[in-house]
């Protein structure tokens, strides 16, 4: 091997991509030449000093609390997801056959999924900090007459409520924007509000789990801890949360969600029929019959 | 022998996951911010590849590279952007069609400084950039950087040889403008040199 064949191939003899046959003579032909030596020394250097300027360029390292941010959503998101491994085949097949049978009434079961207020709070607090805040949102925001027709209809109502000022005894809530977003795997209807010079963020949200009969009083209440010194107060409708997010303090953020969030949700019901609510329970309670059988076929 | 990172082996799947791609999240992200040049961008992109990885982590095998497996999510999502953007880059290199020698390899200066280090590989097309960084600095193999970058293997090696020798051109005539030992014809007999190669 000659000192052009060794300079030829230098570099894939330091990723190691070479054959080991080929190694082995670079190898011996290095023992006897210094100056091939030399110049595998450089490049070795050469990419270590690569290296180590990406490693400690200043502009390129991450702000100190990005993984923590991220540790978080992904963390989130993990909790939120069924994900496809905890199923075995013989799960896959029942919930195959159960999604078969069922149809809608799927649609139902979905929405009854458990989230913890605690996530809940979190998800709201980090969409109204990355969109109403920094918009520096991972997918675009969608109009609200969009949204509505392809995730969830009550979304519509937000296009006209809260309307665009609303009076209140300490100053004027104005709208700023409506439109859909999504943190991590919530998807929200954000409606963006100013309120004595704080941004508002006014989210609704499918009701996990926390389900208020038609009938109770809907009534604010702080959920969760606050985060970065923004609070959280959540008006639990039938099938939808509404959730204020802002700096504001907690009490205040009650009253402004009595004003703003308590009539939405009453609106919200009377869009809901009896006949529908009725269909759906039945739709519910058919469903939960067929899916104990379905389960005990299979065990 | 290779087995699904999230087994059914009653292990929970998102411990696998912290333990196993979360320490690459600073990687990744240096590598974003060096292709989208933006630190929010570059947060959305990390965020977008974690958020890929997560949804696809049992089809991650372990015992596989798992840095090259996040790279070449966050490559495509950087090439999607791209497009989206109506930036992308050219991949059909009519350079790549003639095989180049590099008749004159100029010595790795003395001192490398990260300013004259990184100023440097700025300058370089993006293409060799981008094979430089994959191959050299975050140590994927050949054919972990052509599936990364979504190039033939023969591109990638062609790619990182004349890469590998303008960044020496380059490096040699900006290191000669910076102790000041070079007449200016020698500086330009350089510049000359690296516009042939």
């Amino acid at each position: 091997m000659t000192c052009r064949d060794v300079w030829e191939i230098a570099d894939s003899f330091l990723s190691e991509e070479l054959p080991t046959e080929t190694t082995h003579e670079i190898l011996g032909h290095l023992e006897t030449c210094p100056m091939c030596r030399m110049e595998i020394g450089a490049r070795r250097r050469l990419r270590g000093a690569l290296r180590d300027a990406l490693g400690r360029a200043p502009e390129l390292q991450p702000s100190a609390d990005f993984g923590n941010r991220l540790r978080e959503q992904l963390r989130d998101v993990s909790l939120d997801r069924a994900r496809p491994w905890f199923l075995s085949r013989r799960w896959l097949a029942l919930a195959a056959s159960v999604v078969l049978a069922l149809g809608v009434a799927g649609v139902v079961l979905t929405k009854r999924s458990v989230v913890s207020a605690e996530a809940l709070a979190r998800d709201a607090i980090g969409d109204h900090q990355n969109c109403a805040l920094k918009y520096r949102l991972v997918r675009m925001p969608v109009p609200l007459e969009e949204a509505a027709r392809q995730f969830d209809s009550a979304y519509r109502h937000l296009l006209s409520a809260p309307p665009d000022d609303v009076p209140t005894a300490d100053g004027p809530v104005r709208v700023t924007e409506r439109h859909s977003c999504a943190y991590g795997a919530r998807r929200f209807g954000h409606v963006i509000m100013e309120y004595r010079g704080r941004v508002v963020s006014l989210l609704m949200t499918a009701n996990a789990g926390r389900t208020r009969h038609i009938g109770q009083d809907a009534i604010p209440r702080v959920i969760g801890r606050p985060i970065d010194g923004l609070s959280v107060v959540s008006v639990d409708g039938t099938h939808h949360a509404i959730l204020l997010v802002s700096d504001l303090d907690s009490t205040e953020l009650t009253q402004l969600s009595t004003a703003v969030s308590v009539p939405l949700v009453r609106r919200l019901e009377v869009s809901v029929t009896p006949e529908r609510i009725i269909f759906a329970s039945r739709q519910f309670d058919r469903a939960f019959q067929l899916l104990t059988l379905s389960g005990a076929q299979y065990e | 022998m290779v087995k699904p990172a999230a087994s059914r082996d009653g292990s929970d799947p998102w411990d696998a996951f912290e333990g196993e791609v979360l320490p690459h999240a600073d990687r990744l992200f240096r590598l974003a911010m060096w292709f989208v040049r933006n630190r929010a961008d570059a947060e959305d992109v990390v965020q977008d590849t974690m958020m890929q990885a997560l949804k696809s982590f049992h089809r991650f095998q372990r015992g596989t590279n798992c840095r090259a497996w996040l790279t070449t999510i966050l490559q495509r999502i950087v090439s999607n952007r791209r497009r989206a953007a109506g930036r992308s880059i050219v991949v059909d290199d009519p350079d790549d069609r003639i095989a180049q020698t590099v008749p004159f390899v100029p010595p790795v200066p003395q001192e490398l400084t990260d300013e004259l280090v990184l100023g440097t590989l700025r300058r370089l097309p993006a293409t060799f950039q981008d094979v430089i960084l994959l191959c050299d600095v975050e140590d994927l193999s050949y054919k972990e950087a052509a599936e990364a970058l979504a190039i033939p293997i023969g591109t990638v090696m062609s790619r990182l040889h004349r890469g590998r020798a303008r960044l020496r051109l380059e490096l040699a005539a900006a290191d000669a403008v910076l102790v000041g030992q070079s007449t200016v014809d020698g500086v330009n007999t350089l510049h000359e040199r690296i516009e042939a190669s």
